[in-house]
């Protein structure tokens, strides 16, 4: 084939044109750490990481909301802990006070003592976390344990002796179509409802009841008394095993959700990331080419049999 | 005997030969980087004894009367010209399609910038959170600015995807005044070149510079030329003439967009163009893609990106407003341009409806597969996916295929310019050729006049 000059130098021009895009796209990736800079460089990949960052932010989402799980949950149980506390110490005050030893005044002293406990148990029972109620059902943005103007436990306004309190639930999102209930329904933690001995079921309800036997120097239904205060301690720590179980089965989702994350940052970079070395190799053999290209131009383009003739 | 000074006269006419050709030599060196030029060379041919009347009873053998340079010749292959202009037609539709698709894709790319996929998702993520804490005003607020962000990125991209379309119209209308001028221009060379020819001239420079107006020309639309016997040149776009040189009409083209698309009219009505810039820019601005109605254009262009993103603001605004039916709409608008929250819920965060597990149904409608185009069923994540990967595969094809009709385009101008380019080496070698030519007739001329002295002033003195 005949070359004419305008070939070489159009053909060169070319050369150089697209030497110098694969040096500036090498050096791009060197200096971006990634494999493309845009989807249409890869489509499939591009697409592949597109739905592996929706899922990432997804599960950012859901771990954010097993953070406010396990804060509520936490919250929750420590107050049980501390209601159970108090419980064992209510105990300890009811069999001082069967005593025959004591005297009225001494009773009185000790129902001075369970007045307290019942005030801390109210508080506990209140207990908010980021302003809400943890043991508020599902209406969590109002204090749910009220006194009435008699003096009344109520809870969400209903009085808990004699009031209907369905369960309640409160749904957040952890991931893979499944929800975990957060809401735990205060009434049933303390106790509802009376019993067929005409006991209330509510703890504060019962040692309002052994107050009021104490101020009254009634000892008649102490025995009574003692057996529901243990059955209710009883009940107390089933509940607090109950949230223990809760907690390890939102921790266990929190570490899968973890590690899901892992997964799926690994399986970015795959997609996404430069190989580094493989980058700077890439980006040396490019620039070489590059190199040798310009030397050649310098030595083709000058030279012509003009050159040569004397 | 022939005649004494015949000898003279052979040489006369081999120095003048000579000096043409190094004349001829000299224009291809000077015009080695002219574009569009095309080597020239002398057509040189010997000229015969003659048809004296004695031709048929010659005694001795009759010698040549020297030569004669007939004319000066264009070393130029019409066929490689169809295909380099079939193949730069084709060549420039597939790059205009593809330069006016990246300008849809640097605006909605997310790759190494947020986008509207991003947004969703922080839409989402408010939604996850106001959901958790149903009655706290300072997440409802953040679902509203969540919320704004997204109307935003849908505006920003209507007005980006107006501004690409706005440009390519402008360059449409720049495109067709070109055509019109270069037809002109042609128009123009053709009388030159009737005229020249009709006078015995070779004009091969006026020949140059039509030749390379029509390439030009063929970048722009897909045009055969049909070679007159006046020497002038027809321009044929599909069947339809551009420029008719027999009969001296050529057509004046201007745009049209009375129908609602563009088009290319020859004032009488459409002139169909199938190739070239011109197409490239008819098919970015038109192109309805799947939602072209019968005898619409059917490529993926802005029209279509347009239409897309309107289907999706359109689902949005709509889903959302069902669910808050109960207090009012959230959105207003129905197109990406038009998008935005309403008042309402501009001047009270909480206007969203949050009571009985609204937001739980709200995020429930971020995940279910609702149909938001004819052509697509799926979330609003996964249909903001499935235009990004429709639009890189497009460019990526459109990539591949302009990088192939390239290397086609250059691969026949190397053709071409095998044959018409200028080698400053040839040249040099038939500089000293012609040179040497030169040199040896002078030197005979000296012979001669030793001769012609030998013969005068020695002979029978």
């Amino acid at each position: 084939m005949r070359i004419s000059d305008s070939t070489i130098s159009r053909n060169y021009i070319t050369t150089l044109g697209k030497g110098t895009d694969q040096l500036n796209r090498a050096s791009l990736k060197v200096s971006s750490g990634r494999e493309y800079q845009k989807a249409s460089e890869a489509p499939s990949t591009a697409i592949k990481a597109m739905k592996l960052r929706r899922n990432l932010s997804r599960i950012d989402d859901y771990q954010s909301n097993i953070g406010e799980i396990k804060g509520i949950l936490t919250e929750r149980e420590s107050a049980i802990s501390e209601i159970n506390d108090i419980i064992k110490e209510a105990s300890v005050d009811l069999l001082q006070g069967r005593n025959g030893t004591y005297s009225a005044d001494d009773r009185a002293a000790i129902a001075e003592s369970l007045r307290s406990y019942q005030e801390t148990i109210m508080r506990l029972a209140n207990t908010t976390y980021c302003d809400e109620y943890v043991f508020g059902g599902s209406n969590e943005y109002e204090i749910p344990f009220t006194l009435d103007t008699d003096g009344n436990l109520l809870y969400q306004g209903q009085n808990v002796d004699t009031g209907t309190f369905p369960a309640e639930a409160s749904y957040i999102d952890i991931g893979n179509g499944s929800a975990f209930n957060i809401s735990c329904t205060g009434v049933y933690l303390l106790g509802c409802g009376v019993d067929s001995d005409g006991l209330p079921n509510n703890i504060y309800n019962l040692l309002g009841e052994i107050v009021t036997a104490f101020e009254n120097n009634d000892l008649t239904n102490l025995d009574a008394f003692s057996e529901k205060l243990d059955k209710t301690a009883g009940d107390m720590a089933v509940k607090y095993t109950e949230i223990g179980a809760q907690s390890s089965f939102v921790k266990m989702i929190g570490d899968r959700l973890i590690s899901m994350q892992s997964n799926s940052i690994e399986r970015q970079t795959e997609l996404e990331g430069a190989d580094t070395a493989k980058a700077i190799l890439e980006y040396e053999e490019q620039s070489m080419v590059y190199d040798a290209t310009l030397a050649m131009g310098a030595k083709i383009l000058t030279q012509t049999l003009l050159d040569y003739l004397k | 005997m022939g005649a004494t000074f015949h000898g003279l006269e052979i040489v006369k006419s081999g120095i003048a030969a000579s000096q043409i050709a190094v004349n001829v030599t000299s224009q291809n060196i000077a015009n080695a980087n002219t574009k569009g030029y095309t080597r020239q060379g002398v057509v040189q041919t010997s000229v015969s004894a003659g048809m004296g009347p004695y031709q048929y009873a010659r005694t001795t053998a009759a010698v040549g009367q020297g030569t004669a340079i007939t004319g000066i010749a264009q070393y130029r292959d019409e066929y490689l010209d169809k295909r380099y202009r079939n193949a730069n037609s084709s060549c420039a539709m597939y790059a205009t399609s593809l330069s006016a698709l990246q300008g849809v894709e640097s605006v909605t790319d997310e790759t190494t910038t947020d986008g509207l996929n991003a947004v969703l998702a922080d839409f989402y993520s408010a939604l996850q959170n106001l959901s958790n804490n149903d009655e706290e005003i300072e997440y409802a607020s953040l679902l509203r600015s969540a919320a704004e962000k997204v109307c935003n990125i849908l505006n920003e991209y209507a007005s980006q995807f107006i501004q690409i379309e706005e440009e390519l119209s402008y360059d449409l209308e720049l495109t067709v005044n070109d055509v019109n001028t270069l037809v002109g221009k042609i128009d123009e060379l053709n009388r030159n070149i009737f005229i020249a020819t009709v006078n015995g001239s070779d004009c091969n420079e006026l020949k140059d510079a039509r030749n390379l107006y029509l390439d030009e020309l063929s970048g722009y639309m897909d045009i055969t030329t049909q070679a007159n016997t006046d020497g002038t040149v027809s321009i044929l776009c599909g069947s339809a003439y551009l420029l008719d040189a027999e009969n001296g009409s050529a057509v004046t083209l201007s745009l049209d967009d009375s129908s609602g698309s563009l088009m290319v009219t020859d004032g009488g009505g459409e002139f169909i163009i199938s190739g070239g810039a011109i197409k490239g820019l008819l098919q970015s601005v038109n192109g309805k893609g799947v939602y072209a109605a019968a005898g619409e254009d059917t490529y993926t262009g802005i029209a279509y990106y347009r239409q897309v993103y309107d289907d999706l603001a359109a689902a949005f605004a709509d889903a959302f407003n069902s669910l808050n039916s109960a207090n009012g709409d959230l959105f207003s608008g129905s197109t990406a341009a038009g998008i935005s929250i309403t008042d309402e819920w501009r001047n009270d965060a909480a206007f969203v409806v949050t009571a009985d597990d609204n937001t739980e149904n709200m995020k429930a409608a971020m995940d279910a597969d609702r149909a938001i185009s004819p052509f697509f069923t799926g979330t609003f994540e996964e249909f903001s996916t499935y235009i990004l990967s429709g639009l890189a595969t497009d460019v990526s094809y459109l990539k591949d295929i302009t990088a192939t009709k390239n290397a086609i385009l250059e691969s026949i101008a190397d053709n071409r310019e095998a044959i018409s380019g200028v080698s400053i080496d040839e040249e040099s070698v038939n500089l000293i050729r012609y040179q040497k030519a030169y040199q040896a007739a002078a030197r005979v001329m000296t012979v001669l006049d030793e001769m012609l002295n030998t013969l005068i002033n020695y002979m029978a003195v």
